[in-house]
């Protein structure tokens, strides 16, 4: 497993102050980017929130999912524990990805949610030291919040060294779900809906102990729970996942429940659960196991495997603006692509931590992740598909190709749905993207025209 | 001073600690580095001679075993003899090795972090004497040196050194005592990994130089605190802060506590210590009460901070401290851990008695606690609430609306006790008033004529047969539908809508056993046979695809070898290595038997048959199937019939199997078989007898005279014969439940069998003795006693056994009770935690063309019933299934509940708690009303624990749907003076069933569908 490391360097930690007239919440930011580039510690954001407890709670919960693993695999090891906050032009959104990479959480901070719009817009970590959401949660939040991402406070802090910088590893497989999700939330649409009192009866009703995934679809004007796929329905893979949302669930006004389109008897799915909190919005992202990331889903592949796809991104990445969505026509227009071409592209920005994608909108908004990432070296299988091309491994023919590897000759069909005859997809098929094999015939093909 | 290897070695030698210490005080690295090579075979010491494993046979083996291991074998004791013998000069090295002296020269010496921490692992526990007696020596002593040697040393990675073994502790030196030693020598900082903190409770006890291993410890705890002053500045704190600091404390405290003497134990545990530093002063004892309600609120495992409510207690904060804290402990209503609420509860209601709580602060704060998961909690914010207006009565308005938050509770019990406090408090009105009303929504159904009564919610108007359900618009097209059907069809209808027409729910169908859709066309492409092998050896749950692999094998084993290794090329690796990892062919783990046929049918070699495994041979019960391809029991039958098919591959003469399956249950058409027949008498195949018997167990009704006489011509068996062994295995076997603890060894490493619910053969079970298979199917007279045999402990341990059950209710697709009644051994395994198959037994049965007689009824409640979630959720999901297919029958339903509950075996709380999930269908929650007032009668006169949970359950639904006729005895509950939940959730119940039902029409509806889908095949194929 490749280990990136990102260093921090806040100029002091994140601290919450109570005030005769209220809490006042300064987050101290380190690196990212901004408008006008990277910036080492950028203030976005200052200005009381309009209901503040349901912002708080959501806060703690993104800070809760980034500090939480839900499943122990040997090789997790204690990452990025601070969360992602992006500000757009008129909302702030707070991310956190959880250790075990199957998790992920964003809170949107809608325009209602704030008395005064972002100062500047852009993506940084912020610190949520144990002390600071300690605080939080003790206050109980009842009167006004004053909210401040970076503050030129902290920089008066300098002189008395308070400076914190400490490094966290950054593996692979966790930067690549980061932005794998993003693929994976753009293919789903609404399931269910449940009102707020509802929704938390349903999701403390769900078992905690479920070691198969469970599906939950539209019933009786709610949801219901089964144990096999059928059209409609959501995955609820590892239910004890959606713990983080119990806290959340009083203030909720909606549940809504997102998955992609499933048929009778469907192999496990991610699942989104998204909780309407009137001023704000709180999103759960679930991978289809409780044992598996985000990273291995290989949703991407294809639009990696395109170089068209890349050379359509770059352009993209230079039109893209910092407002909350991304109009894909308006991009369209702008880079002279077509539409699909534009779609591709964004999902291929989406897997270098580019743009973010709302589902509750359905539209990508733009949010630089802050970690560098070089992209090919965390995709093994399309390396490993180049590598088959270029040794000149690959048959091509109509509507398939030959393999050929050292042991042994692959047959790939390529169709609807890709096969091969390799172990890989027998114990995928094609469940997490294609195998190197199907892959490497695609790009062949391409090659080929 | 040069260091002098040769004067080091011989201090070490004579086991001089102070001397080595005193040897390596001022050597500079480059000495040390030197030393080191001067020493290394001394220090490294002579190789370990590991002997050859001696091999002992099966019968050697079980004497050895049977002696108590006392009884050696020749080849163990020439083994122990050799070891000895050649291991001599490595004991003698060894007995120097663990003495402190050679320790402390090898930390004097070792060259880098990654050493010195292996050596930290691998200290000697010199201790820990014979017996696992302490010595009298106290292990802080060793500690010191070894610090001091580090001290001395002071080594760049030093720092690194310490937060590494703090991690790997809890091997080889006590890593807390060492790393605050290294603190206290000022070598280090004080380590901020999370381990420094969490290691602190039971490590502080170590560091005492007079502490033996014991809990009788020279000192006391507040005063070892007191001799190391820096841990009351600094890590103490920690440990408020640090994750998991909580449950090292309660853990050292359980320890600690002697409970014959509680003195001692005051004074033993941390939580009395602080409590006591603080009250003489030397801890600051406000920042003490902060700190501990802080952990509260800290993002902290709700589950592990018992031991600060403990602290808490322990520390009983005044009246006016706890004023001074009002707000914290206001906080702690949102606090995710039960101790948590309770202790801000409690806070707060001292407060409320002396009449100096803060009403409206409360009263806003007040929600998370109302909705929080243990109806403690919301039952005590209640009562605090009502405490609080008691006293503030200008609040009762806006504390009614706040109590009304409890209306979205879980529970109904909570409901309706909000419901009565906001009846105590009288109904506001204005906005007050609008936010209970907007809030009443979320009442549960049977609590509806209360709010309504409270004026909470208004009475129902308007169309009067929409709101009893007696409206029925779907009734005239199902009358239409009578006419076109067949007379038999057309009665059971036309007595369903009789029913109907009275606004009562008919049901349940005549079911018969169906054969399901076709299935595709048999495999006979190569490449989607290595496919599906390539899926199967990996994950072999889709019983009917190996099936059809199995079928697809044998069939293309008539390609050149050459050819089928080279298709075969890409998974015939991972086969290998998976038919390596787990013998082939023991009937447990399919795709090891699956590996096999495609290692064969790559062309490699069929291991030879042996007899190891025969009945009355070394561990013979945990197999299923014999060394020799023989089915020991009906869960080998696959193993058996893939051991036939290896043959038939091997021998590459291509060929059908008789038993590949048809249709998705399983089922054979007689036209395809007699088909099979005449290709296997063309080619002149073999017929494997267990594919015979398979394909007789699987051959649809009435199959017609030529296929006896050709089959009996291809088989050399007269065609009577078998049509008579076909006629016996379609006779019915009757079962009775039989609940109780099944003998042999207890599953999973576990000392005691759990109580299991099987089904036993009653009365005359027809024997067809040539048809081996349905002889182990049948096999069910005493399924306690054969427990271990059929479902073998070794079986149990395997995570994949979901493949081998998958397969069961396939193989006699015609008799779906007797494969019911194997597949309660999974359910039953089920009803404790850990891995088994249960989810996969349910799945086996949902298929609407299996019948769900008696045992398929227990074992549709059994999995009700099951620990886990997913097999709770299946078994919910295949009752609503039921329900619309009309398979389901409350009767049968009721009568499996009493008999598992009654068993022991059952739980009546997990049954309700699945029942909630398949109550989503008018005719589910219509079905589960039936079915909980049936079983009412049927648990009478002794109603199990629990039973309130069903009651509540069916009051809920029988406000939307109805109920069919309230027993007697839950209107003799009702009517019982008292308030216990069984009472008042009858007495709700009751009240329901008056109560219009507005989805009863649906309920009937969907019944009377369920009853014509199965009188119209067409339909029910639609």
């Amino acid at each position: 497993m490749a280990v990136a490391e990102l260093a921090y360097s806040y100029r002091g930690p994140s601290v919450v102050r109570r005030r005769d007239t209220g809490t006042e919440v300064l987050l101290a930011t380190s690196g990212g980017t901004a408008q006008a580039g990277p910036a080492p510690h950028p203030h976005f954001f200052s200005s009381r929130l309009t209901e503040p407890a349901p912002a708080a709670a959501g806060m703690l919960a993104c800070a809760a999912i980034a500090r939480s693993r839900y499943f122990l695999p040997g090789n997790v090891i204690a990452i990025l524990r601070d969360p992602v906050v992006t500000s757009s032009g008129d909302r702030l959104r707070f991310e956190s990805f959880s250790s075990c990479c199957g998790v992920h959480a964003r809170l949107d901070l809608l325009p209602s949610a704030i008395e005064e719009p972002p100062l500047a817009a852009g993506t940084t970590n912020v610190d949520f030291n144990d002390a600071m959401r300690a605080a939080l949660a003790g206050t109980a939040v009842t009167g006004p919040m004053l909210l401040h991402v970076g503050s030129d406070e902290f920089a008066v802090d300098v002189a008395g060294g308070t400076v914190i910088e400490r490094k966290v590893p950054l593996p692979d497989r966790w930067l690549k779900g980061f932005g794998e999700v993003q693929a994976l939330t753009r293919e789903m649409q609404p399931v269910g809906e449940l009102s707020g009192a509802t929704a938390l009866r349903f999701v403390r009703s769900m078992p905690r102990t479920a070691r198969r995934p469970l599906w939950a679809f539209p019933a009786g004007g709610g949801l219901a729970l089964a144990a096999t796929a059928r059209p409609g329905a959501a995955c609820v893979a590892g239910p004890h996942r959606l713990v983080e949302l119990e806290p959340l669930l009083r203030y909720a006004r909606r549940l809504r429940v997102y998955g992609p389109a499933v048929d009778t008897g469907a192999a496990e799915a991610p699942s989104a659960w998204e909780l309407d909190l009137g001023s704000a919005r709180f999103t759960l992202t679930l991978s289809p196991e409780k044992y598996r990331g985000f990273s291995g889903e290989g949703a991407l592949l294809g639009l990696l495997a395109d170089e068209d796809v890349a050379v359509d991104a770059l352009e993209l990445a230079g039109a893209l603006s910092w407002s909350s969505h991304v109009d894909v026509d308006g991009l369209a227009a702008a880079v002279g692509l077509d539409r699909q071409r534009v779609l591709a592209g964004l999902g291929y920005l989406a897997a270098c931590g580019r743009v973010g994608y709302d589902l509750a909108e359905q539209s990508f908004f733009r949010r630089e992740l802050p970690f560098g990432a070089a992209l090919e070296a965390m995709h093994p299988r399309l390396a490993s598909a180049r590598d088959l091309v270029a040794s000149g491994a690959v048959i091509a023919f109509a509507g398939g190709a030959i393999v050929r590897t050292a042991n042994a000759e692959h047959r790939v069909v390529l169709g609807p749905t890709d096969r091969c005859t390799c172990p890989w997809w027998g114990k995928h098929r094609g469940t997490r993207g294609p195998c190197k094999h199907v892959l490497a015939a695609r790009i062949a093909m391409r090659i080929e025209g | 001073m040069s260091l002098d290897p040769a004067e080091l070695e011989a201090a070490v030698r004579r086991s001089d600690a102070p001397a080595v210490r005193e040897q390596l005080r001022d050597a500079s690295e480059a000495e040390r580095a030197a030393c080191a090579k001067a020493l290394r075979s001394f220090l490294q010491g002579p190789e370990f001679f590991m002997p050859a494993p001696v091999m002992l046979g099966p019968d050697q083996f079980m004497q050895f075993m049977r002696s108590g291991w006392q009884d050696k074998p020749d080849g163990i004791i020439e083994q122990e003899r050799e070891q000895e013998e050649r291991n001599r000069d490595y004991n003698a090295w060894r007995a120097i090795s663990d003495r402190l002296a050679f320790q402390l020269a090898a930390f004097g010496l070792v060259g880098g972090v990654a050493a010195a921490a292996r050596l930290a692992q691998d200290f000697p526990l010199r201790h820990w004497g014979p017996g696992l007696a302490r010595s009298p020596d106290s292990p802080a002593k060793d500690i010191e040196l070894v610090a001091q040697v580090l001290a001395d040393r002071r080594p760049a990675w030093l720092a690194d050194f310490t937060d590494r073994h703090l991690r790997q502790f809890p091997a080889g030196i006590e890593a807390w005592p060492l790393a605050r030693k290294l603190v206290r020598l000022g070598v280090i900082p004080p380590p901020a990994i999370e381990e420094y903190t969490t290691l602190m409770p039971s490590g502080l006890r170590s560091a005492d130089p007079g502490y033996a291993g014991c809990r009788e410890s020279s000192i006391g705890l507040a005063d070892l605190l007191l001799a190391d002053p820096g841990l009351l500045e600094d890590e103490v704190w920690r440990l408020f802060t640090v994750p998991e600091a909580g449950v090292a404390l309660e853990k050292e405290d359980r320890w600690s506590a002697t409970p014959d003497d509680s003195e001692a134990a005051d004074t033993a545990t941390w939580s009395q210590a602080l409590t006591d530093l603080a009250a003489d002063g030397h801890l600051d004892r406000d920042r003490l009460l902060d700190a501990c309600l802080g952990a509260f609120t800290r993002d902290f495992n709700p589950n592990h901070v018992t031991w600060y409510a403990t602290l808490q207690e322990q520390l009983a904060p005044s009246e006016a401290e706890i004023a001074a804290r009002e707000a914290t402990f206001r906080g702690l209503l949102a606090a995710r851990s039960k101790s948590g609420v309770t202790i801000g509860q409690q806070a707060l209601r001292r407060l409320a008695d002396a009449g100096s709580a803060d009403v409206g602060p409360l009263l806003d704060a007040s929600a998370p606690a109302l909705l929080f998961r243990q109806k403690s909690i919301a039952t005590a914010q209640l009562k605090l609430i009502q405490k609080a207006v008691l006293l503030h009565p200008a609040y009762a308005a806006d504390a009614a609306a706040v109590v009304a938050v409890a209306f979205g509770h879980e529970r109904q019990d909570i409901q309706e006790a909000a419901l009565a406090l906001i009846g105590k408090l009288g109904v506001p009105a204005g906005e007050p008033l609008a936010e209970i009303r907007r809030r009443a929504a979320d009442l549960s159904p049977s609590l509806i004529p209360q709010a309504i009564a409270l004026g909470l919610l208004d009475a129902p108007v308007g169309d009067a047969d929409a709101a009893t359900g007696a409206r029925m618009p779907g009734l005239a097209a199902v009358e239409a539908r009578i006419d076109t059907l067949p007379t038999a069809a057309a009665e059971d209808l036309a007595s369903a809508l009789a029913v109907a027409r009275a606004s009562e729910v008919p049901g349940p169908a005549r079911v018969e056993p169906q054969a399901g859709a076709a299935l595709p066309a048999p495999v006979t492409d190569p490449d989607e046979l290595l496919q599906l092998l390539a899926m199967l050896i990996e994950d072999a749950r889709n019983a009917l695809a190996a099936e059809r692999a199995l079928a697809g094998a044998v069939r293309l084993s008539e390609l050149p070898r050459q050819q089928r290794a080279r298709i075969a090329a890409p998974v015939l690796k991972r086969a290998q290595q998976i038919m390596r990892g787990y013998d082939p062919f023991k009937g447990d783990l399919i795709t090891s038997d699956i590996a096999l046929v495609t290692h064969v049918w790559a062309g490699e070699e069929l291991p030879d048959a042996d007899d190891s495994r025969e009945i009355g041979s070394y561990n013979s019960e945990t197999y299923a199937v014999s060394g020799t391809g023989r089915a020991l029991t009906m869960a080998g039958i696959f193993s058996a019939r893939a051991w036939e098919a290896a043959r038939l591959i091997q021998a590459g003469r291509g060929g059908v199997l008789l038993a590949e399956p048809e249709t998705e249950r399983g089922a054979i058409t007689a036209q395809t078989l007699l088909a099979r027949v005449r290709e296997l008498g063309r080619r002149r195949g073999a017929v494997g007898p267990y594919d015979r018997d398979v394909a007789l167990l699987r051959l649809a009704p009435a199959p017609s005279a030529d296929l006896w006489d050709e089959l009996g011509l291809l088989l050399g068996r007269p065609a009577d014969a078998l049509r008579d062994t076909y006629r016996l295995i379609r006779l019915p076997v009757q079962f009775e439940p039989v609940c109780g603890l099944p003998l042999g060894r207890p599953l999973r490493h576990s000392h005691y069998w759990h109580p299991h619910v099987l089904a036993r053969t009653v009365g005359t079970v027809p024997a067809a003795p040539e048809c081996a298979s349905w002889q182990l199917m049948t096999a069910l007279s005493d399924p306690l006693a054969d427990h271990e045999v059929l479902y073998g402990p070794s079986r149990y341990e395997l995570r994949h056994y979901d493949a081998a059950v998958a397969a069961w209710t396939l193989i006699c697709p015609w008799q779906p009770e007797v494969a019911a009644a194997h597949l309660l051994r999974p359910l039953s395994d089920g009803l404790i935690s850990g891995q088994t198959p249960a989810t996969t037994a349910i799945h086996s049965i949902a298929h609407p063309g299996h019948p769900l007689g008696p045992v398929g009824h227990l074992a549709l409640v059994t999995g009700l019933s099951s620990d886990a979630g997913d097999t709770r959720i299946a078994a919910a999901q295949l009752w609503s299934q039921a329900c619309s297919d009309g398979r389901l029958d409350a009767r049968l339903a009721a009568e499996a509940i009493v008999s598992g509950v009654t068993g022991g075996a059952l739980k009546v709380n997990r049954i309700a708690d699945s029942l909630q999930h398949a109550s989503h269908t008018a005719l589910g929650a219509y079905r589960v009303v039936e079915t909980i007032c049936i079983a009412a009668d049927g648990f009478s006169p002794n109603i199990p624990a629990g039973m309130h949970a069903l009651f509540e359950l069916a009051a809920g639904l029988c406000s939307k749907v109805g109920v069919p006729e309230l027993p007697a005895k839950v209107r003799e509950i009702a009517a019982r003076s008292g308030s216990t939940r069984l009472v008042t959730t009858a007495r709700h119940l009751v009240q329901s069933a008056e109560g219009p039902a507005p989805e009863r029409g649906a309920a009937v509806e969907q019944a009377l569908a369920a009853v014509l889908a199965r009188a119209d095949p067409d339909a029910m194929q639609r």
